[in-house]
């Protein structure tokens, strides 16, 4: 008894390190992006705020950037609006009827925005009252960004591009052939997309918008440009491609709501291991 | 008791220069700027081994919060906890360790801090990086950012802890 008294006292403080390093360890392993983004909304209900008033004054100085950037997006939806306009066949009482819309957008901004970790969120100032709930997608221009993973009343969190653990499909703009893209948790001005079919005419230069098997994202949304490719076991490219979206500078971002997503996503659902 | 009051005002300090200050800090994907660890590093020579696990807890837990990243903080500052007392046995002269002196530059002389902060550090990106990605793909980036990130934050902790030399000389020795 003693010797066992001995020798607990030796190693107490071991077992105390094993003993919270297991608590911290099955924290970590159950942990997911959605608990973790739910922390962030309870945080961002108390510090909200002051997050706000800091990003405001670090995207202060890049407003000019901004208001050009917004500029020139607003001359090409006026430019792609004339186009189509001008099609006297299509009944634009009903076109713009906002009940009918397959995607309407919600403008948000930024107010906190991480992009130096290997797992990083964007939380914007629109929440559940302003009709932003979870898995629509943020956009920047016409760019991909990342989708929103919760909501509280005022708030959201998305899941950034930049994150080890965003997941969703792409394509060639003018292609079929589809690969997944994902981010290599180091470059933030680049990313991936892998196993496209060795079939797919894909080269570098070409551009990888989103495909129409998503849930989350509209079809044809830009996400990169290929730089380099890589034929794997002679079965599937491997991409690295440059992305559009300027991560450093995000302000002004688009809310999109699909409108059938829970109609899309609940069918889904009733087929086991779709 | 008022040990304690100056430790929780350093530590509420800490934090709120990482999340107001440092966390806004993005000049490029290749620079995460932590000071976190700061607050372990300073804890005096003769804390306690058990209440510095506890303390390294706390601290993680406070971080994952803040950082979005549940566990992964907690495990890597549990972990200093445990270390730091045989890294300073490794770095300080022996008739240190037992003292009730924080363990600042001054103290423990420039080189010895700085060897010390930068194991301190170094052993953070590389667990923080690692645990975050659980991939050992693009390994040459993820050095370069672990070796990067652990430079600049350790010179950032070098220079904050600079006007505690003097408030440890006054007081505290």
């Amino acid at each position: 008894m003693y010797r066992l008294f001995e020798f607990v006292k030796r190693v107490y403080v071991f077992i105390v390190f094993i003993a919270l390093e297991i608590l911290a360890v099955s924290y970590y392993q159950r942990s997911s992006i959605y608990t973790n983004a739910k922390i962030v909304v309870a945080v961002n209900s108390v510090t909200g705020g002051l997050q706000e008033e800091i990003y405001d004054m670090k995207t202060f100085f890049l407003l000019r950037n901004e208001n050009e950037r917004l500029n020139d997006e607003i001359a090409v939806l006026r430019n792609k609006l004339a186009q189509f306009e001008s099609d006297s066949t299509v009944n634009w009482t009903e076109f713009y009827d906002s009940t009918t819309l397959k995607y309407s957008y919600i403008p948000a901004n930024v107010v906190n925005n991480s992009y130096v970790k290997q797992n990083n969120y964007i939380t914007i100032n629109k929440g559940t009252v302003d009709g932003v709930s979870e898995s629509m997608s943020i956009l920047v221009g016409e760019n991909i960004v990342g989708y929103v993973i919760t909501s509280s009343e005022n708030y959201s969190v998305g899941i950034s591009l930049l994150n080890t653990n965003f997941k969703t499909s792409g394509q060639e703009i003018n292609g079929k052939y589809t690969g997944a893209i994902g981010w290599n948790g180091v470059d933030i001005k680049k990313a991936t997309i892998s196993e496209i079919p060795k079939y797919a005419e894909i080269n570098v230069g070409d551009t990888i918008v989103t495909t129409n098997f998503s849930s989350k994202f509209p079809q044809g949304i830009k996400i990169g440009v290929i730089e380099s490719l890589e034929l794997i076991n002679a079965t599937y490219y491997n991409a690295e491609m440059s992305l559009f979206a300027d991560f450093t500078t995000l302000d002004n971002v688009s809310i999109v709501n699909f409108r059938d997503y829970y109609e899309k996503t609940e069918l889904e659902s009733r087929i086991e291991g779709y | 008791m008022v040990r304690f009051i100056e430790y929780l005002a350093l530590y509420i300090l800490i934090v709120f220069l990482q999340m107001i200050l440092f966390d806004n800090i993005q000049i490029t994907g290749y620079l995460n700027i932590i000071i976190y660890p700061l607050f372990l590093i300073l804890l005096p020579f003769n804390t306690n081994r058990i209440i510095l696990l506890f303390l390294g807890a706390v601290l993680g837990l406070t971080a994952d919060i803040i950082s979005c990243s549940f566990g992964v903080y907690s495990i890597v500052f549990i972990f200093l906890g445990f270390v730091r007392p045989f890294l300073l046995r490794l770095f300080v002269k022996t008739d240190l360790e037992d003292s009730p002196a924080m363990p600042v530059s001054g103290v423990m002389g420039a080189a010895s801090f700085l060897q010390y902060l930068f194991v301190i550090m170094f052993l953070t990106f590389v667990s923080v990086t690692f645990l975050e990605r659980l991939t050992l793909d693009y390994l040459w980036v993820a050095m370069l950012k672990i070796l990067v990130s652990t430079v600049v934050s350790s010179l950032i902790i070098y220079f904050l802890q600079l006007p505690l030399n003097k408030l440890n000389k006054n007081t505290w020795i």
